[in-house]
């Protein structure tokens, strides 16, 4: 799961830079709610995607309050493209050998 | 329904986070963002207060998983290896003292006789008794009164109110006393030794944060220093000036210590190493850096000063490197101290935040 989560957080930050509780609320909604994840597993991808400087984060303030706001670094956002590349690759893979059509 | 739930869960949480001071902030901070951006989109769909509380918590996972999930870091497992240090000094306040100095004591009964060199452990002695002590005190383990040593309740307070009589008569003692023994051997280095410990005296007694550091006289107004700011200040940059000018002066003028120029320069370094800063600017920058950097930047007058005398004299190679290794473990040491007092402070804005939380439901 870690891969992929790396993915969603990625996603979810591509569009604005955004707190925690902000990209686990954006991935329900872009998910449709089938990405119910455990509130807690979130930080920790947050806190090791900016240790590999795929992200970074300041405090900030939103919404009259003070909150740690991430975002994409430019290494982020190439990281981000090329996840998503093996992800259609992955996606494709397991559709043929599933005898998905299309 | 239970208010204060979140208050509970971040106390809980941080009992079981191994994090630096630093790290571990952050953390709660953003888990309490989290937990009450929870709560207000769970009241916002209908649920009461109490019930957000529950709901937000019970959804973020138990304090344990989710610590767990956060991982360690190098700084709070050394915090958790100290903690059981402290633990064992706490519950052997004399024992564990007794132990360390007692062979240091023999060492010098076994080769002085009796004599003034026992002092010296004698004093470490008493002083890392008194620190488990109070350590045990304030870890709520109080002794009965007849076991700890108490002055007069007025002297107590006499002394709670004017905190640097301690110190500066324990500089004076230490310096009169060391004066005392070296005089017979060499006497130029306690002409060195005297000049600088009265430069640090008076650099010590007129220092900048001094009522910043103790708010029982910074509230009262009744440091000299804050009241006659001028010649506090005159005070302060006088000692500095007198310590900087101290080599040539020392040279120069007095007979004894011509030819000691490098006794004069460690004196120097040394003063600089443990003299707060004269400017406050100069005291900010020390203050902005992390604790362990800040006592390298301490360290490094002495080291500088034994790595130039190494360099003309290679024997002294060995002082150098030891010097070092000391300097870097102490530095070690100095950052998991602060890290550990400041998570401490922490914990005990939780406890008070979760008493006031508790408070404020049964007062309603």
């Amino acid at each position: 799961m870690g891969k992929q989560l790396d993915l969603l957080l990625l996603s979810a930050l591509s569009s604005a830079p955004a707190h925690g509780y902000a990209v686990i609320e954006e991935l329900q909604r872009r998910s449709d709610g089938v990405f119910d994840l455990p509130e807690s597993t979130v930080y920790p991808a947050l806190h090791r995607l900016e240790q590999a400087k795929l992200l970074e984060s300041e405090w900030g303030e939103v919404g009259g309050r003070r909150r740690r706001v991430y975002q994409l670094t430019d290494k982020g956002r190439s990281a981000l493209r090329e996840r998503r590349r093996e992800w259609t690759r992955l996606r494709r893979g397991i559709g043929a050998a599933i005898g998905e059509a299309g | 329904m239970v208010r204060g739930e979140i208050e509970c869960y971040l106390l809980a949480f941080n009992d079981v986070l191994v994090a630096g001071a630093e790290r571990r902030e952050r953390i709660l901070a953003e888990v309490e963002d989290h937990l009450r951006d929870a709560v207000e989109s769970l009241m916002a769909a209908g649920s009461t207060a109490g019930e957000a509380e529950l709901e937000a918590v019970a959804r973020f996972g138990s304090p344990q998983e989710a610590a767990a999930r956060l991982g360690s870091d190098p700084l709070g497992r050394a915090q958790q290896a100290s903690r059981s240090w402290e633990a064992r000094r706490i519950a052997h306040p004399v024992l564990i003292p007794l132990v360390i100095w007692t062979p240091l004591l023999a060492y010098t009964l076994w080769d002085f006789g009796l004599s003034t060199t026992q002092i010296m452990p004698l004093v470490l002695l008493w002083v890392q008794c008194k620190s488990n002590l109070h350590a045990r005190r304030v870890a709520g383990l109080a002794l009965g009164s007849g076991v700890i040593p108490r002055c007069s309740e007025r002297l107590r307070r006499a002394l709670a109110d004017r905190p640097w009589i301690g110190r500066v008569l324990a500089v004076t003692l230490t310096g009169v006393y060391c004066s005392w023994v070296l005089l017979s051997l060499h006497p130029w280095f306690a002409v060195i030794l005297g000049y600088y410990s009265v430069c640090g005296a008076a650099g010590y007694w007129s220092r900048l944060s001094w009522y910043e550091d103790h708010d029982t006289s910074a509230q009262r107004g009744r440091g000299w220093t804050v009241r006659y700011r001028s010649a506090s200040a005159g005070l302060r940059y006088g000692s500095w000036a007198l310590a900087l000018a101290g080599p040539l002066a020392l040279t120069q003028l007095a007979p004894l210590t011509a030819n000691h120029l490098g006794y004069a320069l460690l004196g120097l370094a040394v003063f600089v190493g443990i003299s707060t800063p004269p400017t406050h600017r100069a005291l900010q920058w020390l203050r902005g850096l992390r604790p362990a950097a800040r006592f390298a930047a301490r360290l490094t007058p002495l080291l500088t000063l034994l790595v130039i005398n190494a360099i003309g004299e290679p024997a002294l190679w060995s002082l150098a490197l030891i010097v070092a290794m000391l300097g870097a473990l102490m530095a070690i040491q100095w950052e998991i101290w602060h890290s550990r007092a400041r998570s401490d402070a922490t914990r005990r804005q939780l406890v008070d935040r979760t008493r006031a939380a508790a408070g404020d439901v049964t007062g309603r």
